[in-house]
């Protein structure tokens, strides 16, 4: 019993979701190449142009916005912050997910907690505790609160979990020590779960907001996302510069939607991990 | 925030279930994974000693002290900075504007979730391409997206002139004070609908099938069918969501400080935007601790409150 009128409605509600969804960013691309004056009037530019991307290399960077400078400040703490967080975090995971030791309940227990309290406690005392270690304003006050995640652990104890334990067994009654397992049977067969915090971990670090805006104050050494932020609310607020605006918006959107279009499965798949979706 | 997988921490738990006792060589393990087991999650554990358990207890006193960035002494005062919160006009007018957020925010995005969720799980051509789009959102950065709402639904902006063209009255979406919040509250929804669609999904696929045949044997309506076999089906994607919305709700920062600044009238400031504007632009960090605190614990009751639900299903 198919009826045809609901599979005509879901395609309607369907597409139309989809719009609603692709709209803004279709608005964003158009308005980056128009001239400014057609921004708030025109759907489509009369015109394409590359000013407000050559504003964003020269006027701005003259006026102390260096936003390629900030974009690879964002690679950068980004990077080093996903390497981190991937490496800590599987290193901990495993541990909880497929080790006996003193103290793993009480571990468990500890990061179950962590991911409960909202981050909003933390930080005032973090910035208390960067500022007592002189850290203020460089890059270590950014990257250095994100080194480790509770998530991560989570996720990653999740996954070891559901590895087989006959196959660590027979590896360990044949000899093998506790490092030869993890790097030639468990890490090959995790292949994806590493991706997969990997790249939410950088998505989560190249859109923090508030933390860097905290941090940092040279614009030099901000992150994007803040020097996106601030070039938006500040003297460059006037509807001269919306052009400029958007075209620094677009250098701020298109990594991630690049990343996103690259491995949309990974992505899917992290929803797949809590919630049981089959794609 | 970006829409990392933590649902699942919210019906799971990361430590095991209780199994019956082991003996003591079982809990500890070999010798060698006891060592390898320890090293491997020792500098977890460091790091969050500082990081986290250190500012955890640390919040607390710094909320109990005169706490001025430009003056090195700081007494501790008692609750005086807890009262400051209690009787500050900005609790007023930020849990208004939250619950604001949420009354439309909720509606909306639960709505869209399960139409669009009940739509995609019925279609047969570009289910991956719809569904890639559902996510596209949450993974987009916040300050990006809300550059574009704020000029698109600015006074003068696209929307304004397209509901013109159609003969309606121009609306202010971010300027009038009863509406602004709402209007902020559709931009997150943006943002969320797809991406709570994908747990309504999950939730309706893992329904059997049987049970829908059986419904349609005893000849019941599409209607009812859905209210009979699915709703029940999603009440624990309901309140996954709802968690999300609370978490949201009280981290709520981007959107308002890039699109309204907090105003028109202070109808669009969250918890957030408080807390830094009180900590980091006036530099009273014991202030902003206190409502930190306040902050946490409303959320948390709240979402303490959700967990309960679901473990009663």
């Amino acid at each position: 019993m198919r009826a045809r009128w609901v599979d005509a409605v879901s395609y309607l509600f369907l597409i139309a979701g989809s719009l609603w969804f692709l709209i803004p960013y279709a608005w964003l691309m158009l308005s980056s190449f128009k001239p400014t004056g057609q921004i708030m009037t025109t759907l489509w530019p009369s015109h394409w142009t590359f000013a407000n991307y050559l504003f964003l290399v020269s006027s701005a960077v003259a006026a102390g916005y260096p936003f390629l400078r900030d974009a690879f400040n964002s690679v950068f703490i980004g990077a080093v912050d996903t390497i981190a967080v991937v490496v800590f975090g599987a290193m901990c995971g495993y541990s909880l997910a497929r080790l006996r030791f003193f103290g793993k309940s009480w571990l468990g227990k500890f990061v179950t907690l962590q991911i409960i309290f909202p981050g909003v406690m933390f930080v005032v005392p973090v910035y208390v505790l960067i500022t007592d270690m002189h850290l203020l304003n460089t890059y270590g006050a950014v990257i250095l609160p994100g080194l480790m995640t509770p998530w991560s652990v989570f996720l990653f104890a999740q996954y070891f979990r559901g590895l087989p334990q006959e196959l660590l067994d027979a590896a360990r009654t044949e000899g093998a020590t506790e490092w030869l397992i993890i790097r030639r049977i468990v890490m090959p067969l995790s292949a994806s779960i590493f991706a997969l915090v990997a790249l939410f971990t950088f998505t989560a670090s190249w859109d923090a907001l508030l933390w860097p805006l905290i941090v940092i104050s040279s614009h030099h050494l901000m992150p994007l996302t803040p020097a996106v932020s601030m070039f938006a609310l500040s003297e460059y607020t006037s509807s001269n510069f919306i052009g400029a605006q958007m075209a620094s918006a677009v250098l701020l959107t298109v990594p991630l939607l690049v990343l996103y279009v690259s491995f949309r499965k990974l992505f899917l798949q992290g929803i797949n991990l809590s919630g049981g979706l089959q794609i | 925030m970006v829409s990392q997988p933590i649902p699942s921490e919210l019906t799971n738990s990361v430590h095991e279930p209780k199994k019956p006792r082991a003996t003591l060589r079982e809990r500890l393990g070999h010798r060698g994974e006891r060592r390898v087991g320890l090293l491997l999650s020792l500098p977890y554990i460091t790091f969050n000693a500082i990081f986290w358990a250190v500012p955890f207890f640390w919040v607390f006193i710094i909320a109990f002290q005169h706490y001025n960035l430009l003056s090195p002494i700081r007494p501790f005062v008692g609750l005086t900075n807890f009262q400051a919160v209690f009787t500050s006009n900005a609790l007023r007018y930020v849990s208004t504007a939250t619950a604001e957020f949420f009354l439309v925010f909720v509606p909306v995005t639960t709505t869209t979730a399960i139409l669009l969720a009940l739509a995609v799980r019925r279609v047969r051509y570009l289910k991956a391409l719809f569904l890639a789009l559902f996510l596209l959102p949450s993974v987009s950065p916040q300050v990006g997206y809300s550059l574009v709402f704020k000029y698109m639904f600015a006074g003068d902006g696209v929307i304004n002139h397209v509901t013109h063209a159609i003969g309606l009255p121009p609306v202010p979406w971010f300027t009038d004070p009863t509406i602004a919040m709402g209007s902020i509250a559709v931009v997150v929804a943006w943002r969320m609908a797809g991406y709570f669609a994908l747990f309504f999904l999950a939730s309706m696929q893992s329904i059997s099938p049987s049970l829908y045949e059986a419904a349609q044997l005893d000849g019941a309506s599409r209607w009812k069918i859905f209210w009979r076999v699915t709703w029940p089906m999603l009440n624990a994607a309901l309140i996954v969501t709802l968690v999300l919305s609370v978490v949201t709700g009280f981290s709520l920062f981007a959107e308002p400080y890039l699109i309204t600044n907090g105003g028109p009238l202070n109808a669009t400031t969250s918890f957030i935007m408080i807390l830094y504007q009180r900590a980091f632009n006036f530099l009273q960090l014991g202030f902003g601790a206190a409502w930190a605190i306040v902050t946490a614990a409303i959320s948390l009751a709240i979402v303490t409150g959700l967990r309960r639900l679901l473990a009663q299903d």
